[in-house]
C-alpha cells in the first residue's frame, strides 16, 4: 500500500508500506529523514507527523501514551500522531502525512 | 566566532558526531565536514543493539542514524573504517591510523566510549561476549540461537534488556550483580526492587552482591561461570555487561584535560578552545554546569552534538539540556528524567504491584528527577518539568491524593 508523505521542506513523496509496518519504519527505510530517536518505542516524539484532515479520524485513537508523548512536541495539532504507533492496514492506503518539524535530525 | 572557520573534523561517527555535523550545516556551515568512525558501518543507533535488534525484529539499514542520501546531500566526508591516531594540535591536524592527517579549524571529539572489560580468568574464551557495536550484536545473536544457558555478568541496563530478551526465548538465564542491587548508579532503590523482581518473577535467576572470579572451560570450551563465594553455574552462553569507559586516549595524549571523561567546560570546549569533545566521551567538570557527570545516552549525544554546532557557528552558551533516560524490559518501559544519585526523598505515585509507577526525587526540597515505569505521562511532565524549572513542593506531592499533574500545576500557579 502506498502513503504520500510531505517531507519538513514541503516536497511530497509517495512511498510503499506492507500490512503491519508501523508507517516510522515505511518513512525511515523510504530514505526520507526523520529523526525518530528511540527507534519507535514510543518513548520519545521525534517521529511526530500530521494526518492529512481526511485521514484524522481513520485512525484509531491516540493511546495513553502516545497522548502524553505528544505534550513534547513544538507545534500540537489536532492531527498530530507519533508514526510510530500507525499500524499500517488494507483501509490507511493512501493515507497523507505531513513531517513535523520534531522530525529533523 | 564563526568567520576564520573552514574545515570542521568530527572524530567519531556515532549519535553525537553525526548530529554534530548535520546541525553544523542546519546552523549554515558551508565548509569542509569531515566525519570519521572507526567501525566500517554507516552510522548507527546502538539502544535496539540489546532488544529489538537481538530478537531479529529490526534489520540493521533500519539502525542507521541517517541515510547515506542525506549526508550526501549535507557535503559531509565520511571516512569510516578509519580509526584515529591522533591529534597535532599544532599543525591542527586529526591523524587518522591509515596514514591520513585531516586538517581541522575546530575538531570535534565524539569518540563515545567502549565496553569496561573484566579481567578475570576466561574472559576470552570463545562464547563470551560483550556488547558494544553492531558486529558484537550479530555475534550474540549468532550464539543465542544455540545457547540453553546464559550467564550474564553485570546487572545494568544492557545486561538486563538482553537478560528479557533471553528470557522471551525461553532460555534458562542467570544475573550476577557486583553491588547490592540491579542498575544502582542510574537508579532509585525502588525502581531496582521491581525490576529485580520482575526479572525473578520472568524465571532469570538474579544474584547481588556477589563477584565473578572465573568463567570456567573444559578444553576451551566453554562450561561455566564460578563465583567469588564458590558457587559454581553451568552456563555456554557469557555476556560480560560491566560497564563502559570513556574513550580519551587521543585527547589525553595530545595534552588534554581528561577526568573520567574528556573535561569540558560548559560551552562543550576542552582545555583546548579550538576543540570540543560531546557525547559519551566527555564531561562537562567546570562553571557550575547543572549536571557534571559523565552522561552516557542518545539524547545527551544529540543535544551535546546540537549545542557544539550552535557554540562553533553562534556563540558560546551554557549547555543545559536535561538529561533523559529509557530502557525496556519485558513488557515495562522504563523512562528517566534528570539525574537522582543525590536523592534525599523520593516519593512513589502509582502502583509497583501494577506494574505502572513513578519514582519523583528531591533534594533539599528541590525535585531533581523522575523515573518512570509504563506511566509515560509522568516522564513527559516531570522533564517539561525540569526543564522550566519548576518549583515541585515534595510535602504537596506527598499528599496520597495528589498526581504530578496537579503538584505541577501546583507549583506553576504560585
Amino acid at each position: 500500500m502506498r502513503i504520500s508523505v510531505t517531507d519538513t521542506n514541503g516536497t511530497q513523496h509517495d512511498i510503499e508500506a506492507k500490512e503491519g509496518d508501523k508507517a516510522m519504519e515505511a518513512i525511515r527505510d523510504s530514505g526520507i529523514t526523520i529523526a525518530a530517536l528511540c527507534g519507535g518505542c514510543c518513548s520519545c516524539a521525534t517521529c511526530h507527523v500530521y494526518v492529512s484532515d481526511d485521514w484524522a479520524d481513520k485512525l484509531p485513537p491516540r493511546s495513553e501514551d502516545e497522548e502524553a508523548l505528544l505534550e513534547l512536541v513544538a507545534e500540537l495539532r489536532p492531527a498530530s500522531r507519533l508514526s510510530c504507533q500507525i499500524i499500517m492496514e488494507p483501509a490507511f492506503d493512501g493515507i497523507e502525512l505531513e513531517l513535523s518539524s520534531d522530525t529533523n535530525l | 566566532m564563526s568567520t576564520e572557520i573552514e574545515r570542521i573534523v568530527i572524530a567519531g561517527a556515532g549519535q553525537a558526531g553525526v548530529q554534530a555535523a548535520l546541525s553544523l550545516r542546519i546552523e549554515g556551515f558551508a565548509g569542509k565536514i569531515a566525519l570519521v568512525g572507526d567501525e566500517a558501518f554507516l552510522p548507527y543507533q546502538r539502544p535496539p543493539l540489546s532488544k529489538a535488534y537481538l530478537k531479529g525484529s529490526v534489520t540493521c539499514d533500519a539502525l542507521q542514524i541517517a541515510k547515506p542520501a542525506l549526508l550526501a546531500e549535507r557535503n559531509i566526508d565520511l571516512h569510516l573504517g578509519e580509526a584515529v591516531s591522533g591529534i597535532d594540535r599544532e599543525k591542527k591536524c586529526l591523524l587518522l591510523a591509515q596514514g591520513k592527517a585531516l586538517p581541522y579549524d575546530r575538531l570535534i571529539l565524539a569518540t563515545g566510549t567502549r565496553s569496561r572489560p573484566l579481567s578475570i580468568p576466561g574472559a576470552n574464551l570463545p562464547g563470551v561476549v560483550m556488547l558494544r557495536t553492531v558486529t558484537d550484536a550479530d555475534r550474540l545473536a549468532r550464539l543465542l540461537g544455540g545457547a540453553r544457558q546464559i550467564a550474564i555478568i553485570g546487572g545494568g541496563f544492557i545486561g538486563l534488556e538482553f537478560a528479557a530478551v533471553a528470557r522471551e526465548l525461553d532460555k534458562q538465564v542467570i544475573v550476577i550483580e557486583a553491588s547490592s542491587r540491579v542498575m544502582m548508579r542510574a537508579v532509585s532503590p525502588e525502581i531496582s526492587n521491581f525490576f529485580e523482581k520482575t526479572h525473578r518473577d520472568k524465571g532469570a535467576t538474579v544474584i547481588c552482591n556477589e563477584g565473578v572470579s572465573e568463567i570456567v572451560s573444559e578444553n576451551n570450551q566453554l562450561k561455566g561461570i564460578r563465583l567469588a563465594s564458590g558457587k559454581e553455574f553451568p552456563a555456554d552462553l557469557v555476556m560480560i555487561g560491566v560497564g563502559a569507559l570513556p574513550n580519551c586516549g587521543i585527547a589525553e595524549a595530545a595534552g588534554l584535560a581528561v577526568e573520567d571523561g574528556i573535561l569540558v567546560n560548559d560551552a562543550l570546549q576542552t582545555s583546548d578552545p579550538h576543540i570540543f569533545a560531546i557525547g559519551d566521551c566527555c564531561r562537562v567538570g567546570a562553571d557550575g554546569g547543572r549536571y557534571l557527570t559523565r552522561i552516557e545516552s542518545v539524547q545527551n549525544a544529540t543535544d551535546q552534538g546540537r549545542h557544539a554546532a550552535y557554540v562553533i557557528m553562534k556563540a558560546p552558551s551554557p549547555y543545559k539540556a536535561v538529561p533523559w533516560f529509557w530502557s525496556d524490559q519485558y513488557e515495562y518501559k522504563l523512562q528517566m528524567a534528570g539525574l537522582i544519585f543525590e536523592a534525599d526523598t523520593q516519593i512513589i505515585k502509582g502502583s509497583p504491584a501494577d506494574g505502572k509507577f513513578s519514582v519523583f526525587s528531591f533534594k533539599s526540597g528541590v525535585f531533581i528527577g523522575s523515573e518512570s515505569v509504563n506511566s509515560p505521562l509522568d516522564h513527559v511532565l516531570t522533564r517539561k518539568a525540569l526543564n522550566e524549572n519548576i518549583a515541585l513542593s515534595p510535602d504537596y506531592l506527598s499528599d496520597a491524593t495528589v498526581s504530578i499533574k496537579q503538584a505541577i500545576e501546583a507549583a506553576t500557579a504560585t
